[in-house]
């Protein structure tokens, strides 16, 4: 088997588009959670709060032939992309192109706002009559990882990864994989996603979204007592994925390695999570690294402050690593990015380590006591020296994900 | 509803009209854009062809037929078809 280190990574969150810009931003207890008086329009709608990433633009040197079947979604992921691909001093490189590379990575679907622009249209006017011939292709399925293809011309594998909440941790998963079995040599992985008042939707429908609606920065509240759900997000994160040696033989800087990884599903209900599913992914990732519990220095959580969500992970974690392990979301930071929201933790937490501390998670107060009993980092950031963490991600289905990372050596 | 009537349109007004379409939609210099232009040399393709094709029925109500696209090379090609001086 091959080993998988990280050599690039490029991301954008709410909260900034650099790591700089986050740390500070976490650091000073910052969110990125703001109101969204726009969607008053949408009647029977109860939240209003969001969680956008401010001041993306797509770069005007990009050629129009290749962002032309762009959302947002897949232009953040070309962004994200881009920039990996730059710390991972592959930009212009035959590497890309030879077949020696492939993608892995996923959004919970493609670009809401090509989606309403079709429906409107297809659905509300009943015509054909004004749909261009890229409108499809911005909202398809796979939108993110075929947008990628044709940008960084990759003729590797392709793999969507369109999973809801684990679109990007499975992408990571998936490219590690891909790796360590020998099938690439690099793998641009991780995900993507566009707010959209679908995104809203889907989870006030299910009464599980915040309606904090005028303390926007009270929310939302992983594990907290008080939390009433979560707010939804959006942004992008791209990991340069490379095998150890290959990685070593060109001189390319090592941030980290992917020691392990598990995915299962619950295969029980379509939306409520199953702490027996959630443990034993956990399990499967640790069985993977060939590392302990007890090794284990850091647990980033799912956390998206819905009561079942944080009870069933808070509980299958503490079954898991035990009362001890240091425990954070950093959702109630982000809010809730969904497809991107897997990668764009394993960055943050990354660079965390990076830097011997861990952000806490933002508004927890009171821990739930319903909650499993855990070293919850609260109130200020965690000075923490950690060597091997892990990163858990569950989605709609009983999808679950579990990353284990190590510093490089 | 479409914004003119293209069976009423000059083939100087059509030209114009393509021309605006395809400043808006394909970011190309409008100096460039000559009647005699071929889509190939303007580095447009089958994608930009069906978005053109959109936008003429979106502004004048003109309706290409699936053949059409295929058979035509320059603005000159369209202004033609769109005043019926070319064979369907």
């Amino acid at each position: 088997m091959k080993r998988v280190v990280v050599t690039g990574i490029g991301g954008l969150c709410s909260l900034g588009q650099d790591w700089k810009t986050v740390r500070d931003a976490l650091l000073a207890g910052r969110s990125g959670v703001v109101t969204m008086p726009e969607w008053d329009r949408m009647g029977g709608l109860r939240t209003r709060l969001a969680a956008p990433v401010p001041g993306f633009e797509i770069p005007e040197d990009w050629p129009r032939k290749k962002t032309r079947s762009m959302g947002r979604d897949s232009a953040m992921a070309t962004w994200a992309t881009a920039h990996a691909i730059a710390e991972a001093g592959l930009t212009g490189s035959s590497l890309l192109s030879d077949g020696s590379t492939g993608i892995a990575f996923g959004s919970t679907a493609g670009s809401p706002g090509a989606l309403d622009s079709w429906a409107e249209k297809f659905y509300g006017q009943s015509s054909l009559s004004g749909i261009g011939a890229n409108e499809y292709v911005r909202f398809m399925s796979h939108t993110c990882a075929a947008n990628l293809a044709q940008f960084f011309e990759v003729r590797g594998r392709i793999l969507p990864t369109c999973s809801a909440c684990t679109s990007a941790s499975q992408g990571l998963g998936y490219g590690y994989e891909a790796i360590k079995h020998g099938q690439q040599t690099i793998m641009l992985a991780g995900g993507a996603e566009e707010l959209g008042l679908i995104d809203a939707a889907v989870f006030d429908i299910l009464f599980a979204a915040s309606t904090r609606n005028d303390a926007p920065d009270s929310t939302p509240r992983p594990f907290d007592e008080d939390r009433d759900g979560l707010v939804v997000s959006e942004g992008a994160c791209t990991f340069v994925l490379e095998e150890r040696d290959h990685a070593l033989a060109r001189g390319a800087t090592l941030h980290a390695e992917i020691l392990g990884f598990g995915t299962n599903c619950d295969g029980r209900h379509i939306t409520n999570p199953d702490q027996a599913g959630m443990e034993q992914v956990m399990r499967l990732a640790l069985a993977d690294a060939g590392l302990a519990p007890e090794q284990i220095d850091y647990v980033n959580a799912h956390g998206t402050a819905t009561e079942v969500g944080d009870i069933a992970e808070s509980r299958a974690t503490a079954a898991v690593f035990g009362a001890g392990v240091p425990f954070a979301s950093l959702k109630g930071a982000l809010g809730h990015a969904l497809g991107a929201c897997g990668s764009i933790e394993a960055w943050l937490a990354l660079e965390m380590m990076r830097e011997d501390w861990f952000a806490p998670t933002l508004h927890l107060e009171r821990v739930d006591p319903r909650c499993g009993e855990l070293d919850y980092i609260q109130g200020e950031p965690r000075k923490l020296e950690a060597t091997t963490i892990v990163s858990n991600n569950f989605a709609f289905g009983g999808v679950n994900t579990s990353l284990v990372f190590g510093r490089a050596r | 509803m479409p914004k003119a009537d293209a069976q009423s349109m000059s083939a100087d007004e059509l030209f114009a009209l393509l021309r605006r379409i395809m400043v808006r939609e394909f970011d190309l210099a409008e100096e460039r854009i000559q009647l005699d232009s071929d889509f190939e040399g303007l580095d447009l393709d089958s994608i930009d062809a069906v978005d053109l094709a959109v936008s003429v029925e979106e502004e004048v109500g003109f309706q290409f037929d699936t053949d059409d696209l295929a058979q035509l090379v320059t603005l000159r090609d369209v202004v033609e078809l769109i005043r019926g001086e070319r064979s369907r």
